[in-house]
């Protein structure tokens, strides 16, 4: 596409400086009904729309309503999609492609993998038993740094990316004329996954702490003994500083010491590599993603109080792991053409959670959980000091006989703006509550809270954060018949914690609104 | 390897030059099949007339059929294409013993013993008793007077994988394109228009077909008594193969299981094809290709086909790739991210 607007660009400079404006008109459209026709310098073609370069100024126009006649039309059966895909490796090199694959399995079409490098392939797509190819897609697996660079930099229309863009980077944006990154229109979460830290199988280490694990990678502990281990130093195992998965390890453990990684880390290019290296030396600490875990043993994430959450598919869908990390993708301001366009519109779709899950990650398809799996908050509940038993019968009558749904939401801290997870889990929600998904059944989103202050007022913010996502939700569910489906909110304060209250990271995931579905009575 | 020695006799046999010189390099079975102390037994079954001199020989003794014909006289008129295999059949051996000869360097005998599952387009009657001119004239029938038929036996062979034979002796030397579900490559026939092949089994039921061309020339569904177990890669590369595949695991139960690592360097498969079936048991296993430019494959595209076995059934990935230029001969190539790692499911 890139290509073909730099030979229609040169092409009009070429005309303008060789043959006059007069020679430049290689184009004329003409409606339908004939009553209006422009001529003008063909720019480009997407497959949909001309865009024209005319007498009175650059025009894009539908190629569903004109005629095209002139030297220049394209011929629109002959017209190739194709798009970039940049950024990191983590994603780039089997969920990508996995996802490319099944998407044009999913509209009939043949894909042939042109792989260039081992961080570089283009997808061709074309149809079955013709040689006519419909889009090539390039795709770069790097890492998240260079994806954004790529974006910015207009070599590439979406990124992929283990992080959300950096205000730097959207500065950046901004200043390069490829538009605001931070608005909520240019992300959406691919799939989840979330950052890990391993031992090897022969380590006892069962838990950990994000605020200890910081002070292992920055090296303030250093040997085994210092955390009850066997007198052995620790072997400390990193990523590559411009990796994502770095960045993120950096964002969400390091800076809770503010203190950088230790000089004394083996460091990895490939998270496949480190997990190898852990999982082989049982004096080795490292970290990776829960779709990259290899042999190598997870920790659960602990507080003081002791509990501690796994990193499993349904806390990291339900976002009561910690360290859940959104894989994103970020797109061009540009309009892409509408085979990159259904792309991504896949990517978003159930026909997506297939794929995403046999490449190891985690989709964001809707599962459920009974009351009777519920048991380690039950039990976080009952060993609570000063939980009201009453509360816990009341918690147990308002979900009886339901379900609870691996979707909850989350707020960003001090607020009840949604974070950027719990925002794509509300608009999916609200998709199938609109596509009738949720007839018949009532939906009670259980408010909860962290710890700190006093517990009535904790009791009245539940309730509120409760409401306040019951409220999104009928908004964001606009052609839902809402008779249909019974929507109830309810509160239950700090009775029910998931984590422990001593760090900011275990209060985030205690403030959440649970859905719990019945059948409506 | 009973296959291979038939094939190879009979394949001595008829490439014999007259002149006696080169014949002496091709003394001894080892070019054929080492180590086979079956040979001539095996041979004896394909044996249709042991009346006959010549058959009987070629059971008791191949080292007979290298000693070269004292008489060049024939009433047998070959194809200036298969000149040298007339030249060597005619002078001792009559229009009514060579068929039978000839049959026995076909591929039937089912490989361990299993029993063929064939399909069988007979394209003519087996006419031996008939003048060789008429043998030679008749489009029904080879230059070596074998009907045209076109026969396809598959058999069971160990570790999941199927034996193919192929027989058309109109379809000598033919690069033809043997299809087994997803798998799909060239083969090419020996001079009686023979292949066999050893290809990995990825389900129960199989269909197996050969196409010349577009053509489909034979057909055939091959079923198993049971389902094939266990995550599987096979890689087939179209033209040249400038990587191999290779395994990495720090899995200690694979690291055990030695015997199912080795089979991703199965002698036994074509050249271009490699397959890695895992354990029952495992947590990850990387894959990566691993090639070095040279002067044959640099700055040149080789196309291959991924076909996977995984829990959703069979996945076929079409790739290409193109070496780097020739100005990097002796640089090796890796890469890792093209075969997607077998991990232990966790969702």
């Amino acid at each position: 596409m890139r290509q073909w607007l730099i030979k229609a660009a040169t092409f009009c400079c070429v005309s303008l400086l060789g043959f006059g404006w007069a020679m430049a008109q290689d184009v004329t459209l003409t409606s339908r009904d004939g009553a209006v026709t422009i001529s003008g310098t063909l720019l480009g073609y997407d497959g949909e729309f001309y865009k024209l370069d005319t007498p009175y100024g650059p025009l894009s126009l539908d190629g569903e309503g004109v005629d095209c006649t002139g030297v220049g039309c394209p011929d629109p059966q002959a017209f190739i999609a194709e798009f970039t895909i940049s950024g990191s490796s983590t994603i780039g090199s089997v969920l990508m492609p996995a996802l490319l694959t099944t998407f044009a399995q999913n509209k009939g079409l043949d894909i042939l993998r042109e792989v260039e490098t081992d961080a570089r392939s283009t997808f061709v797509m074309s149809e079955r038993n013709s040689d006519r190819v419909r889009a090539k897609v390039h795709v770069n697996s790097n890492d998240t740094d260079a994806g954004f660079h790529d974006l910015i930099a207009g070599n590439s229309d979406v990124v992929m990316a283990m992080r959300p863009v950096r205000d730097d980077e959207v500065r950046l944006s901004i200043t390069a004329g490829t538009g605001d990154l931070s608005k909520s229109s240019r992300v959406r979460v691919l799939a989840l996954d979330g950052m890990v830290i391993t031992v090897a199988p022969t380590n006892p280490l069962g838990l950990i702490s994000p605020e200890m694990a910081a002070q292992i990678f920055a090296g303030d502990i250093t040997n085994w003994a210092e955390i009850n281990g066997v007198d052995a130093p620790i072997q400390v195992h990193s990523m590559t500083a411009n990796s994502g998965l770095a960045q993120l390890f950096e964002d969400q453990i390091l800076s809770l010491i503010r203190k950088p990684l230790t000089i004394a880390a083996n460091l990895h290019e490939f998270a496949a590599d480190l997990v190898d290296a852990v999982a082989q030396d049982p004096f080795a600490i490292g970290y990776s993603t829960y779709s990259e875990l290899g042999n190598a043993e997870p920790l659960k994430i602990s507080g003081t109080c002791g509990i501690g959450v796994a990193p499993q598919t349904w806390q990291i869908k339900n976002s009561d792991y910690p360290l859940t990390s959104p894989l994103l993708v970020y797109t061009s301001h540009t309009r892409l053409p509408r085979l990159a366009r259904d792309f991504l519109g896949f990517i978003a779709s159930r026909s997506a959670d297939i794929a995403i899950r046999r490449a190891g990650f985690v989709d964001q398809s809707l599962d459920t959980q009974r009351l009777t799996e519920q048991g380690e908050i039950l039990a976080n509940a009952i060993e609570k000091p000063d939980n009201d038993i009453a509360e816990i019968r009341r918690y147990l009558d308002v979900v009886r006989g339901g379900k609870k749904l691996s979707v909850s939401f989350h707020f960003k801290s001090g607020s009840t703006d949604l974070d950027v997870q719990s925002s794509g889990n509300l608009e999916r929600l609200a998709q199938i509550i609109e596509i009738g998904g949720m007839d018949g059944k009532e939906l009670i989103f259980v408010g909860h809270s962290d710890g700190e202050g006093d517990a009535g007022i904790n009791q009245s913010i539940s309730n509120r954060r409760s409401n306040a996502v019951l409220r999104d939700i009928r908004r964001a569910a606009k052609s839902a018949d809402l008779s249909r489906v019974k929507l109830s909110g309810v509160g239950f304060g700090e009775v029910f914690p998931i984590a422990c209250d001593d760090s900011e990271w275990g209060k985030r995931i205690n403030r959440r609104v649970e859905v719990w579905i019945k059948e409506a009575g | 390897m009973k296959t291979l020695l038939k094939f190879g006799l009979a394949g001595a046999l008829i490439m014999l030059p007259s002149a006696a010189g080169p014949l002496i390099e091709i003394t001894e079975p080892v070019l054929l099949a080492a180590n086979d102390t079956t040979t001539d037994t095996e041979i004896s079954k394909f044996s249709v007339d042991q009346n006959t001199t010549n058959v009987s020989r070629v059971s008791s003794s191949p080292a007979l059929f290298l000693t070269p014909p004292s008489d060049t006289t024939s009433d047998f008129a070959a194809p200036a294409n298969l000149q040298t295999a007339a030249m060597v059949v005619a002078p001792t051996i009559k229009h009514r013993t060579l068929i039978p000869m000839i049959m026995a360097a076909m591929p039937a005998e089912p490989a361990h013993g299993a029993l063929p599952v064939a399909y069988t387009r007979p394209m003519s009657a087996q006419t031996p008793d008939v003048d060789s001119r008429q043998l030679l004239s008749d489009p029904n029938l080879s230059a070596f007077g074998l009907p045209c038929r076109q026969e396809l036996t598959i058999t069971v062979a160990p570790n999941d994988m199927m034996a193919i034979m192929f027989n058309a002796p109109c379809l000598n030397e033919r690069s033809l394109t043997l299809a087994a579900g997803e798998m799909e490559l060239s083969v090419t026939t020996d001079i009686f228009g023979n292949f066999a092949t050893h290809l990995p089994q990825l389900t129960q039921e199989t269909q197996v077909s050969i196409f010349d061309g577009a053509n489909l020339l034979v057909s055939s569904n091959f079923t198993l008594d049971h389902t094939p177990v266990g995550e599987a890669y096979v890689l087939i590369w179209k033209d040249i193969a400038p990587m191999n595949l290779f395994v990495r695991s720090n899995d200690l139960v694979l690291r055990r299981d030695k015997g199912r690592l080795g089979l991703i360097e199965n002698s036994r498969t074509p050249t271009g094809l490699t397959h890695f079936t895992a354990p029952e048991k495992f947590q990850s296993i990387r894959f990566s290709l691993v090639g070095t430019v040279d002067a044959e494959n640099c700055g040149q595209v080789s196309k291959a086909r991924l076909v996977h076995r995984g829990n959703v059934g069979i996945e076929s990935t079409d790739l290409q790739f193109r070496m780097p230029d020739c100005d990097q001969i002796g640089k090796t190539l890796e890469l890792r991210s093209v075969i997607p790692d077998m991990k232990m499911a966790r969702n």
